[in-house]
């Protein structure tokens, strides 16, 4: 086992027990409030909103393969569906949910099923409201494009892995006068939703959707856990700069 | 059916944690039962997308069939697969006698999809210089004006006018935004986001996250 492979397992152990850690601090008292975020704020309401006015929301999870790294923004974005399908479970017209691969589009409809199945409505589920609109980057945009237009959606959530072809999916939006929440792990597409995006998430705030949207104490533990990770890298990176600094570079085991 | 739930969340739990082991231990069993189980992971995405094609198909039939607004793409979405599945078919079995002359799927790829694909290309870069003012109109900010402006230096850096570089703004103030700014920037947000990843797949590992079996 190399050392880089080594402290990779440590940071993972490391994480695995803060996690666990501010699970069970959490459990007993109070905790530190989280860093507002507008954007989620800004969600409920729209979804309290969309609910009232008998629109239609639009969730989508992107179109990141499951089997590469992209598929854990793909996860958050199912973890707000199930969440979110709690809340507009009243409304008359349901949910879509959108995607842009096979494995993600089995997922997003085995979620939107569990979640009737758990609300007691299972009869509510219908296999279209969970899509794949395309495989290709272009033609998924062009088919949330179409969901946007004709389904009457007041507001569309994208959680997942979108690129910058996701400015076409915000342009239509805007075109309906929706609200569009959207949180993607690329970073072209990150710099899209910046300018395009009513409410963008940046960086791992896309990470953070089960915290603010309270899916469980152990999303919170995790975001936890996630901010005191972040510091030590902070940390170390600055020590490292430091030591190359003094010229004692090699020191360093890593590299 | 009772234990369809947990026994879904054991295996994929059991399999997580072989391939996470197996990337930081490294011994021949674990190798091998990690690359099969990679392997399988890669044959059910490509089935999963047979199904998510299927999945396709039948919201546009139901389009087409109840006239919902935009009925007329849905029967042409159709249509359009049907002919591509059909001339692929006949380009297999062409290729199979060895009598092919063209293939009529690459002449679909050449003169449909690829042109297709380059318009809305050409459509995303309006819609971006559209969002980009709508920004200014909605989001009057310093963080809004810095990020367009830097967007204005860095194309106008990378890209000149007539073939023209600008004397400071292509050799100094383009190369430094480029190399340290944003590639600095870019890391930091990167790191935020391995972290995202790594709580993520913990949450799934641990079976907090449960996206399969419900």
């Amino acid at each position: 086992m190399t050392i880089t492979s080594l402290s990779g397992l440590g940071i993972v152990a490391l994480f695995l027990l803060l996690m666990l850690l501010f699970a069970f601090t959490g459990q007993k008292k109070s905790r530190l409030p989280l860093r507002p975020i507008p954007a989620f704020k800004r969600l409920w309401r729209t979804i309290g909103l969309a609910v009232e006015d008998g629109t239609r929301l639009h969730l989508s999870v992107g179109r990141g393969a499951v089997n590469a790294p992209e598929s854990a923004s793909a996860f958050v974005g199912l973890r707000m569906v199930q969440r979110i399908m709690r809340t507009v479970s009243i409304s008359d017209r349901h949910p879509i949910v959108t995607s842009g691969d096979g494995a993600l589009n089995i997922l997003s409809r085995d979620t939107l099923q569990a979640s009737y199945k758990a609300m007691g409505q299972a009869g509510q589920y219908r296999p279209s409201a969970g899509r794949l609109t395309g495989p290709t980057p272009f033609s998924f945009a062009s088919g949330v494009m179409s969901v946007i237009a004709d389904e009457e959606v007041s507001a569309n959530v994208l959680i997942g892995h979108f690129g910058p072809e996701v400015a076409l999916i915000l342009e239509a939006g805007d075109r309906k006068n929706n609200l569009t929440l959207a949180g993607s792990d690329h970073l072209p597409g990150q710099a899209v939703l910046y300018a395009a995006a009513q409410e963008p998430l940046i960086g791992e705030e896309v990470y953070a959707g089960g915290a603010y949207l309270q899916a469980g104490n152990a999303h919170t533990a995790s975001l936890q856990a996630q901010d005191v990770l972040r510091w030590l890298v902070i940390l170390v990176i600055l020590g490292g700069a430091v030591l190359h600094f003094l010229g004692l570079g090699n020191l360093i085991p890593i590299g | 059916m009772k234990f369809k739930a947990p026994i879904a969340t054991v295996f994929a739990i059991a399999a997580g944690f072989i391939v996470l082991i197996g990337y930081f231990v490294e011994t021949p069993i674990l190798l091998a039962v990690r690359t099969a189980l990679l392997q399988w992971g890669i044959l059910l995405a490509a089935t999963a997308m047979l199904v998510g094609i299927g999945s396709l198909l039948g919201a546009h039939w139901e389009k087409v069939r109840t006239g919902a607004k935009g009925s007329p793409y849905s029967a042409l979405l159709i249509l359009a697969f049907f002919g591509t599945f059909l001339l692929g078919i006949y380009d297999y079995i062409q290729g199979t006698w060895g009598v092919a002359e063209k293939s009529w799927l690459q002449w679909i790829f050449n003169y449909v999809q690829y042109p297709v694909q380059t318009s809305l290309m050409a459509v995303l870069a309006v819609a971006l210089a559209y969002a980009a003012i709508r920004m200014l109109r909605t989001r009057p900010d310093l963080p809004a004006i810095i990020f367009l402006g830097t967007a204005l230096l860095v194309l106008a850096g990378s890209a000149p006018l007539m073939g023209i570089r600008i004397p400071i703004l292509s050799d100094t103030l383009y190369p430094w935004i480029t190399h340290f700014l944003a590639l600095a920037g870019a890391r930091g947000i990167l790191l935020g986001i391995a972290l995202g990843t790594l709580a993520t797949g913990l949450r799934v590992l641990a079976g907090i996250d449960r996206p399969y079996g419900g």
